[in-house]
């Protein structure tokens, strides 16, 4: 009895362990053998980045992240935090299997990439190499070991694997093919002892919420939306829906009709099926306006009456959508275009955030900082809503009494965004900003938000329309220099009065400009000091500003054009337009 | 018996014919590069590079494959590792004793790191100690010293390889003739081209012309970070060549009170901009604000002063090359001229047979068969020559200066170091050079231990 009875213990004692063990083994390598790969995803969000497609493939024996990329550089951003809870701050090392695609002519070629840490809410961004070289170590284990910047947890903290060189595209040798893909198999985070730390597959990785992209596009102010108009087709299929009578009413002239879509190579235009002139496409060709996610196309009243007439009564009743290719939309309106509106130096006013009743006030004392920021040419910038999108400013304790500032409509209104300037303020409480009392309130006729305030020196970029791509314009440099590349015929051609220089760029303290290196005025910087419009992301330069620095005759500008900013930058790419 | 002896004789012709066959295998030479580099014996024709465009050089270049290839007994390969690759392979695969590649192609930024922590092969341990590549007289391949005299990071003597990178002095030589003065190439020619010479002309060139109490011609003007390491080689020092910081020498002392003492002294040296200094010291010549000025042909071929692209020259004045002067602990025989920027052939330790390896990379350098004519060919170097001057001899002189000067190389990191010294501050007075040397000196060792990886 005693024996059975020992047997009995230890059995239990051993399916006791075995049940321990089972809770206690957690995964300390993301593998993807079960084809999970939530807890990552790509990060769009650089100028540079590349929309990748993920999945799981068979690679090298198991299953691996297939990374296929399409055009630029592809940023996997992971889940860190979901992945590694509180050992987050324990990670010392990440490894990683990383194979990359043979070239078309089955060679080996050569790619490198880095691996990002982002931390301090994205704020300090780390970089450190990964490589694979040779044929005979492709695929490889890459490993990266962090150099006194480490993870936080709870801190929005991230991490990203991208692919940045490519030996077969720097070839030359393959003209308009795809850069090469790449596998990555086996991530590892490690302590400092090097082991593996426990992940929580069950991580799932979200997209930043990033601002929309609206390069090259105006920003639309009291924008009516077609309803029913979230339709898709595909290449060279149209589909749509009738025009609602408030749509058409709101297609006037120095109207807009935005479309939010997507579809294979970027194409967007519209069609007017029963319009009185005939069945008619607007603005095919390339001749919408895109945004550089090419996922938003701005047609302009006017590019629709060059083709249909004035008289909206004769477009017929539906409005229609196609592209070249297979394509989603999922959105139109029309309104009212106006400038972007972008705040440099901007001065943040700390803690505004409050709302308020119609024509009821609300806000806070002033900040020294944000009085001494209050300067000639620059407007305080308020992100806000209100039911009948009024918003203006208050200064009720002004020596020159109780005084509403920009009301009636005086405020600019772009979007969520209104903007009231320095001398707006000037014209009402005088100059002495010892006199303008100690607080700034907001109000609005109807009930209001506002969610910040900030002030800055505002400038004006334009929509854009009949871009010419200066092909092959993408390069950086470091602060102070430039770089740049010979023009070619087509921008030449496309230098006439009324255009802008765009740039698609990035740059540390946000500013960009471009030098004329071969003007026959002289070396010349044009647009610099501030006087490019930039918004951090897109810089405008008027061929007025370059005619100002080197003269009417395009041909004594010399033969290149180039980039340069107080900070090291980046260009991804460069156009010649119209004002939409 | 018969049989016997006919199996015999069977097995020995057999392992001969083994032990040949074994022999002849021609070794592979692989060539690890941060670029794409043409022609090897992978490629079976010369259009797979697409740059070429039938020059008949490339055409040599491409024929001297396979005679590398039957003198050397082997193939050979490059291998574009990139730069990260190049990188981490030096630090990992020379590290554990099998380096992936028999050459590393490569910067020196990545080569002199790998040479002062023993990744390179010395050739001064496998070559004949005569060996003119050691002794400097070769023709064909010379080497960089990053300041230990190893013999590790080899590059091609080429004249394009050499003149490129120089930043002479340059002159307006109507500015000296109408001030009486003598040439100074002649004074280079006598060895009298000091800087005591040089500060007496930068004296008698600033000038007040209008009478307006202004000056408006000075003796000299530019941007530090173009003649702050030729003001260094001329007194015979450096800042960060070796593991150690230089900065606190006597020697870069000196150099340091020159500059100084040029303007807050002698009142001889253009105003440097606080913003945008070096766009506009780089032009002051071509307004002709200045006597002397550093000069370089990227800088005058940008400017396109002498018509090089545009057919019409700009400048109606010459602007003639000369060394730089010799300081007081300079020496005019040993001074370097030229900081050290090409990049660089490197054998790293662990290589089989590093003089094999050796050959097969001169052999693929000398693919003129030693025919200078061929290589040097001024018609290619049309650009070297033509933007400098209008005249053909001063082209010529120019050039000269510019090859003499690229002879004499020095290892200098001070433009690498991930900031920038403050010698305009200095120059204004911002410091005196003892607090200069004291305020930077342990960020230059830090940067310089950076740059070695220590």
């Amino acid at each position: 009895m005693k024996k059975v009875l020992s047997w009995l213990l230890m059995a239990v004692m051993l399916l006791s362990c075995a049940a321990l063990a089972e809770e206690t083994v957690a995964a300390t390598v993301i593998d993807f053998e079960d084809g999970n790969f939530a807890m990552l995803g790509m990060n769009t969000a650089s100028g540079d980045a590349d929309a990748s497609v993920l999945t799981v493939e068979d690679y090298n024996g198991s299953k691996a992240l297939h990374v296929d990329v399409k055009a630029k550089v592809p940023y996997v951003a992971l889940n860190v935090e979901g992945l590694l809870g509180d050992n987050l701050e324990k990670v010392r090392s990440i490894s990683f299997d990383v194979g990359v695609e043979l070239g078309s002519d089955g060679k080996f070629y050569a790619a490198s990439g880095k691996v990002y840490t982002l931390t301090d809410a994205g704020e300090t961004k780390v970089g450190y190499d990964w490589s694979v070289y040779l044929e005979r170590k492709n695929p490889k284990t890459a490993k990266v070991t962090l150099a006194d910047v480490f993870f936080t947890n709870g801190a929005g903290d991230t991490l990203m694997i991208t692919k940045e060189s490519d030996a077969f595209v720097d070839s030359d040798k393959f003209p308009g093919e795809e850069p090469r893909d790449i596998w990555i198999d086996n991530i590892q985070f490690l302590d400092e002892t090097g082991a593996a730390l426990p992940l929580d597959l069950t991580a799932v990785w979200t997209a930043p919420v990033t601002g929309v992209d609206l390069s090259n596009l105006s920003v639309l102010s009291g924008a009516v939306a077609l309803e029913g108009m979230a339709v898709e087709g595909g290449a060279w299929g149209q589909n749509g829906v009738e025009m609602t009578e408030e749509f058409l009413a709101a297609l006037v002239p120095g109207s807009v009709i935005e479309i939010s879509y997507e579809s294979e190579d970027g194409s967007m235009w519209l069609v007017f099926p029963d319009s009185a002139a005939g069945w008619m496409r607007v603005c095919d060709g390339g001749k919408a306006t895109t945004n550089n996610s090419k996922n938003i196309a701005q047609i302009t009243y006017e590019q629709i009456a060059a083709v249909l007439g004035e008289d909206t009564s004769t477009w017929g009743a539906r409005l229609q959508c196609e592209a070249a290719t297979n394509w989603k939309v999922y959105s139109v309106k029309v309104g009212t275009k106006g400038p972007r509106m972008a705040l440099t130096n901007a001065v943040e006013f700390a803690g505004f955030a409050c709302e308020g009743g119609a024509w009821g006030q609300n806000g806070f004392e002033f900040t020294q900082e944000v009085l001494d920021a209050l300067q000639p040419g620059t407007a305080l910038e308020i992100n806000f809503e209100s039911e009948d999108g009024s918003m203006w400013i208050v200064l009720p304790d002004s020596a020159a009494g109780w005084m509403r500032v920009a009301e009636g409509g005086a405020a600019t209104i772009i979007g969520d965004k209104a903007y009231v300037t320095y001398e707006q303020i000037v014209e009402k409480c005088g100059e002495d900003k010892s006199t303008w009392g100690a607080r700034l309130q907001c109000e609005a006729a109807t009930n209001w938000k506002v969610f910040s305030v900030k002030v800055g020196t505002v400038k004006q970029l334009v929509g854009l329309k009949d871009k010419v791509d200066f092909a092959g314009f993408a390069c950086e440099g470091g602060a102070w220099g430039q770089n740049g590349f010979e023009m070619t015929p087509e921008i030449i051609a496309a230098l006439v009065p009324g255009s802008i220089v765009s740039i698609s760029y990035e740059s540390e303290d946000g500013s960009m400009w471009i030098v004329m290196p071969d003007s026959a005025a002289g070396w010349m910087r044009v647009g610099d000091g501030g006087k490019a419009a930039c918004d951090g992301s897109e810089a405008q330069i008027t061929y007025e500003q370059i005619v100002e620095m080197c003269g009417e005759d395009v041909s004594t500008w010399g033969a290149r054009m180039q980039c340069e900013s107080a900070t090291n930058w980046k260009v991804y790419s460069v156009s010649v337009a119209q004002a939409q | 018996m018969k049989k016997m002896t006919a199996l015999f004789v069977a097995l020995v012709m057999l392992l001969s014919v083994c032990s040949f066959a074994v022999a002849e295998e021609p070794r592979h030479i692989l060539i690890g590069t941060t670029w794409d580099m043409y022609w090897d014996s992978t490629h079976e024709s010369i259009d797979v590079n697409p740059y070429y465009s039938g020059k008949e050089t490339d055409q040599m270049i491409f024929e001297n494959v396979k005679k590398v290839e039957e003198e050397n007994n082997v193939t050979f390969e490059y291998v574009n590792m990139l730069y990260a690759g190049a990188q981490e392979s030096i630090n990992t695969s020379i590290l554990a004793g099998t380096p992936d590649v028999d050459i590393y192609t490569v910067g020196l930024a990545i080569g002199a790191p790998a040479v002062a922590n023993g990744y390179a092969v010395d050739l001064r341990d496998v070559l004949p100690a005569d060996h003119p590549v050691l002794t400097g007289e070769d023709p064909i391949m010379t080497y960089i010293d990053t300041g230990d005299g190893s013999v590790s990071l080899l590059t091609a003597n080429n004249k394009e390889n050499i003149v490129g990178s120089t930043y002479p002095l340059s002159f307006n030589l109507q500015m000296i003739q109408d001030a009486n003065l003598e040439d100074p190439r002649d004074l280079v020619e006598r060895g009298e081209w000091t800087w005591d010479k040089f500060r007496e002309y930068c004296k008698a060139l600033t000038k007040d012309t209008d009478g307006d109490g202004t000056i408006d011609v000075y003796g000299f003007g530019g941007w530090p970070g173009d003649y702050m390491p030729n003001i260094l080689m001329s007194n015979g020092t450096y800042i960060a060549a070796t593991a150690t910081e230089n900065l606190s020498s006597p020697e870069v002392a000196e150099c340091l009170q020159f500059v100084q003492d040029l303007n807050l002294v002698d009142g001889v040296m253009y105003p440097i901009p606080e913003e945008n200094g070096w766009d506009i010291c780089r032009v002051l010549y071509r307004d002709q604000k200045v006597a002397f000025c550093p000069n370089a042909a990227w800088i005058m071929s940008s400017n396109d002063d002498y018509g090089y692209q545009s057919g019409t020259p700009v400048l109606d004045f010459d602007m003639v090359f000369v060394p730089w002067p010799v300081g007081p602990s300079g020496n005019a025989e040993t001074n370097k001229h030229k900081v050290a920027e090409s990049s660089c052939f490197m054998i790293p330790v662990g290589t089989e047979d590093p003089e094999l390896v050796f050959n097969v990379l001169y052999d693929i350098q000398n693919w003129f068969n030693g025919d200078l004519s061929i290589r040097d060919d001024e018609e290619a170097l049309d650009w070297w020559y033509g933007v400098t001057a209008k005249d053909i001899d001063l082209q010529d002189h120019n050039f000269e200066v510019m090859y003499q000067m690229g002879l004499k190389q020095q290892y200098e990191m001070v433009s690498n170091l991930g900031f920038e010294l403050p010698f305009r501050e200095l120059i204004a007075g911002d410091y005196t050079v003892a607090q200069f040397q004291e305020t930077y000196k342990q960020q230059v060792q830090d940067a310089i231990d950076g740059l070695m990886g220590n």
